[in-house]
């Protein structure tokens, strides 16, 4: 623990120097003879690199699910998350990534002038597809964000099952922002506030670079605390994985309820065997469960209309909206001071009334947008809660195919692997 | 690494990494914090010694050798700069290595260390899912409370953050009625000064205070009118120093709110000449009952809301005549109708009260007019009617095209038209008084020659024509065949418009007596009633009340 809380101090000290900015510096201010040099546009990067990294992904994609699944290896997991970290990481510079990409594709669908590029949506699509058969192996070692927080959960603690719920929740309040934010043309929140990329490009702002130390440092301690509490690509990957028929098994055969396996997993990822009969007062939480399902519509409603009140504030972050407010304040007095944007907008002669009704355009969008997200994150509430009403029997310990990250820990540490893999090699290890 | 031995050994290895990688990393950071802060700290070319060369360079702009002493302490700051940040680069770089070395060692030792997990827990726990239950509602009621809770709060704020516009069900229109009610424009309802209610007092004395209810300060010159919505007087001011937009309780005269109206874009840098008499708040305001809106002689318009909060603001054309802009505004439904006759440039336009779009604009091939537009009501029809010399223009006000001229006046135009029973009467001195027969083709039904306005208005009903002069004259005229009545000669002259309320006309001179006569085709004056000060406004006519204003004051006339 001190050795942990040493390395989180070392890394808050000296990071501040080694990602501050570099300045800008002033040109000289009389003549000196000196030629500026003429701004150039950097070459574009060359057709086939696209195709090699959708090739990467795939390699990496199959190479790491055939060692979770048939080769059963943590080890070569590790090799390969390695391998992605520094790949997709840091020669890429972490993009394009998966979890940006999902941001693309809803711009591709709300606005027909964006042509997405094929490299996105193989980012996007293989992750997904192999979630679907295979269960999450790309945040077991191909994500560079998952894999570096990996390497830094040095002490890993468990948390409460509750707060592990809870927390849960939030990957979906952001996916619902970055897809409202995208789809309205606001931004790519997630590449905006993604706390890894400027890590990977060795360049990032003071607040970047707060919010980097904070959640690395985090995971220090909570495992891969972006992954399990924030990532808003495992909210797609959880859903895919749900209904994947080859997910990781903990045990070759068997389960012995040795419990092992279940106090390795740092992702709390492990559902324990459960009794055949329902614990608490059946006819009871019937009912309850049924006014949960009737109220299921009517809470929607309410978190969309709640939601929708907002609209104007979220509206704020779209660029068209910003500089039809500044406009607005310079007209009306309220201000007696211009910004770039509102001097642009001036210049190009274009009447305030067409800057309105674009602002009240995206203001009518975001509307829509934030009564549908309302409803939508009132939903994933409801059934979390629903869900806690069921009761599934179990004789074993088993991944909860949702929240594992099939990292494959849990497979070194059952007993029946190791007679399996002892029995391979011929040894007995009863004797 | 299962040989106790061997992990010794790695253990042995590891803490040295460990120690040495830290120590390196501590001096590297030193080195680093200190590199950082003199780059932060230290501006080298803004360094005394390169500003004191600088400035010695603009005094001895020649001098070839300063210019070299400039132009090598700049190369040493950019160099010295440009080092400083290799050296942060590279040492960024060591920096991470270091980083990766010691994640490294510390996560190999702790696999060394590894310890196998207890046995504590054999089958899933009941109370946890329902503790996690429990948390999962809890968060869900938390989350939906604090977004109500932020929407309530915030509700205000958005609303006038919202760049939706209300429709038209939102913002009510005021109907014909509530507006007859009301006193929303320069001489009252569709500025054609006939009073809805006639239950005012006929006698008043500024001198004596009698039937003088309140009397208060307006606190900047304005030769503008009041105007009246509800239980509220507004009206303007202006004077080199500012432009603002007041607002008075009608029922006791206190100040409710006063709104300047500044830092408008477009506003000219330097103040229009204006006469005297004129000022910069000629023009008087207007409002729908959901706005107030006023212009100034500056051609900045801006938009307030009931409360006093700005809406929008604009600058309309910089006012370019010879005594200062004057036409007042007036609205039709939820359009703000603007009359901005120039000596360089003459239109009429029409802007949505709400948010300040323009929505339609007609340019006009007319001079100079001080004039105000009226509205009036052609078989069902409303037209807006504007004068200036040479024509009267009837536009349609939903599309501001234009219905029919008729080319009968001259020279400065400023009385406003009176519209009664079919006919549009517009009078100016040097010009005629034109009654214009309106329907499919408008025609000149008679004219009068003689005591023409040259500054107040006319007001006519289905029988009359009344007719005030600068000079002090009254003329009464048959509404439908042009026969004087009467003409009647008072000791001042009037620029007050008159009014008629009931079966009476009041008309205040420059000396600031009403006089009030009966709106007949026999003269019988009524009362002759001093403000006490004098006044050139038009007055309001309210429930059992009159507001005049002076230009510095607002006084209200009832039943005491």
């Amino acid at each position: 623990m001190k050795k942990a809380i040493f390395f989180l101090l070392l890394i808050i000290q000296l990071a501040p120097v080694a990602f501050s900015q570099v300045q800008r510096f002033p040109k000289p201010d009389f003549e000196s003879g000196y030629e500026q040099p003429v701004p150039t546009q950097p070459t574009p990067r060359a057709a086939v690199w696209d195709y090699i990294d959708i090739l990467v992904l795939i390699s990496a994609m199959s190479l790491i699910t055939w060692f979770i699944l048939k080769k059963r290896s943590r080890r070569s997991v590790f090799w390969v998350m390695i391998f992605s970290l520094l790949y997709f990481g840091f020669f890429k510079k972490g993009c394009v990534c998966s979890v940006g990409s999902v941001q693309n594709m809803v711009l591709a669908l709300f606005d027909s002038a964006y042509a997405i590029p094929i490299t996105v949506v193989a980012f996007f699509s293989i992750p997904l597809i192999f979630a679907l058969f295979f269960g999450r192996t790309f945040c077991a070692g191909v994500c560079p964000l998952g894999a570096l927080q990996d390497i830094v959960g040095l002490k890993p603690l468990k948390t409460p099952a509750w707060l592990n719920q809870v927390l849960g929740i939030v990957p979906y309040i952001y996916l619902g922002l970055a897809v409202l934010f995208a789809a309205t043309g606001a931004g790519f929140i997630i590449c905006r506030y993604d706390p890894f990329v400027g890590i990977f490009r060795f360049g990032m702002n003071s607040n970047m670079f707060i919010w980097g130390v904070i959640v690395l440092g985090t995971g220090v301690f909570i495992a891969r605390p972006y992954c399990r509490f924030l990532c808003p690509y495992s909210v797609l990957l959880r859903w895919m994985s749900l209904l994947s028929r080859h997910h990781l098994t903990i045990t070759p055969t068997e389960c012995i309820n040795c419990h092992l396996c279940s106090e390795s997993c740092p992702y709390d990822a492990i559902a324990g065997p459960s009794s055949e009969k329902y614990p608490g007062n059946v006819t009871t939480e019937k009912w309850k469960l049924g006014v949960m399902i009737v109220a299921i519509p009517i809470v929607m409603l309410i978190s969309g209309w709640a939601l929708s009140q907002l609209s104007v504030a979220f509206s704020r972050s779209h660029y068209v909206v910003k500089t039809a407010e500044q406009i607005r304040l310079e007209d009306t007095g309220q201000v007696n001071y211009t910004t770039d944007a509102s001097e642009a907008f001036r210049g190009t002669g274009e009447p305030t009334t067409g800057l309105y009704a674009r602002a009240a355009k995206v203001q009518e969008q975001f509307k829509l947008g934030t009564w549908l997200l309302g409803a939508f994150l009132a939903l994933v509430i409801m059934i979390k809660i629903i869900n806690f009403y069921i009761w599934k029997h179990r004789d074993g310990y088993t991944p909860d195919k949702a929240f594992c990250v099939s990292c494959a820990r849990c497979v070194d540490y059952c007993p029946v692997e190791h007679e399996r893999l002892a029995e391979l090699k011929g040894v007995n290890l009863i004797e | 690494m299962s040989n106790p031995e061997t992990n010794k050994k790695i253990y042995a290895i590891l803490n040295r990494t460990i120690l040495i990688t830290s120590i390196f990393l501590i001096l590297v950071s030193v080195f680093f914090v200190t590199n950082y802060l003199q780059l932060k700290s230290n501006d080298p070319l803004n360094s005394p010694a390169l500003e004191q060369l600088y400035k010695n360079l603009d005094s001895d702009p020649n001098n070839d050798m300063l210019r070299d002493q400039i132009r090598s302490l700049d190369l040493l700051a950019r160099k010295a700069y440009f080092t400083k940040q290799w050296q942060i680069n590279t040492g960024g770089a060591l920096l991470f290595i270091a980083i990766i070395i010691l994640v490294i060692a510390f996560k190999i030792k702790s696999n060394l260390r590894q310890k196998d997990p207890g046995l504590n827990k054999l089958e899933e726990n009941w109370d946890d899912r329902l503790m996690t239950r429990k948390w999962l509602s809890l968060s869900g009621v938390i989350l939906l409370s604090v977004t109500i809770l932020l929407a309530i709060l915030t509700n205000r704020e958005m609303e006038s953050a919202s760049f939706i516009v209300k429709k038209q069900k939102d913002l009510p229109i005021p109907s014909e009625n509530e507006v007859m009610k009301n006193w929303p424009a320069f001489r009252g309802p569709f500025s054609n000064a006939i009073a809805y209610y006639t239950n005012i007092p006929l006698t008043w004395d500024g001198e004596t205070g009698e039937n003088i209810l309140w009397t208060v300060d307006v606190p900047r010159i304005g030769f503008n009118s009041p105007i009246l919505w509800d239980d509220r007087l507004y009206m303007s001011g202006a004077d080199e120093e500012g432009q603002e937009v007041f607002c008075f309780n009608a029922d006791n005269g206190e100040l409710i709110w006063r709104k300047p109206v500044s830092n408008v874009p477009g506003t000219p840098d330097e103040l229009p000449d204006v006469t005297e008499d004129t000022g910069f708040a000629a023009p008087t305001m207007t409002t729908d009952g959901n706005h107030v809106f006023a212009i100034f002689a500056t051609g900045d318009l801006a938009c307030f809301d009931m409360d006093g909060n700005q809406v929008w603001v604009k600058n309309i054309g910089h006012p370019d005549n010879h005594y200062g802009h004057s036409s007042s505004l007036i609205m039709y439904e939820n359009l703000l109708l603007v009359q901005f006759d120039q000596a360089d440039v003459a239109f009429v336009t029409a802007l949505d009260g709400a948010t300040g779009e323009e929505k339609w604009k007609t340019p006009r091939d007319m001079g100079l007019s001080w004039s105000s537009p009226i509205l009036a009501k052609v078989d069902d029809q409303w037209q807006f009617v504007v004068n200036a010399t040479p024509n009267v223009v009837g536009y349609n006000p939903e599309t501001g095209e234009e219905l029919w001229r008729m080319d009968c006046l001259s020279g400065e135009v400023a009385p406003s038209s009176a519209y009664a029973d079919g006919f549009v009467y517009a009078a100016n001195d040097n010009a005629i008084l034109a009654a214009i027969k309106l329907g499919d083709i408008p025609e000149l039904a008679w004219e009068y020659e003689d005591d023409l306005p040259d500054v107040c208005s006319l007001v006519a009903n289905k029988d009359y024509v009344f007719m005030p002069s600068s000079w002090g004259t009254v003329t009464c005229l048959d509404a439908k065949t042009g026969e004087q009545y009467w003409l009647q000669e008072f000791d001042d002259g009037f620029y007050s418009s008159p009014v008629i309320v009931g079966e009476y006309v009041m008309a205040m001179d420059l000396e600031g007596v009403t006089q009030i006569f009966k709106a007949d085709k026999e003269f019988e004056l009524v009362a002759s009633n001093s403000l006490g000060m004098v006044a050139n406004s038009t007055p309001v006519i309210a429930d059992g009340r009159i507001y005049f204003r002076s230009t510095e004051k607002l006084i209200c006339i009832g039943e005491k």
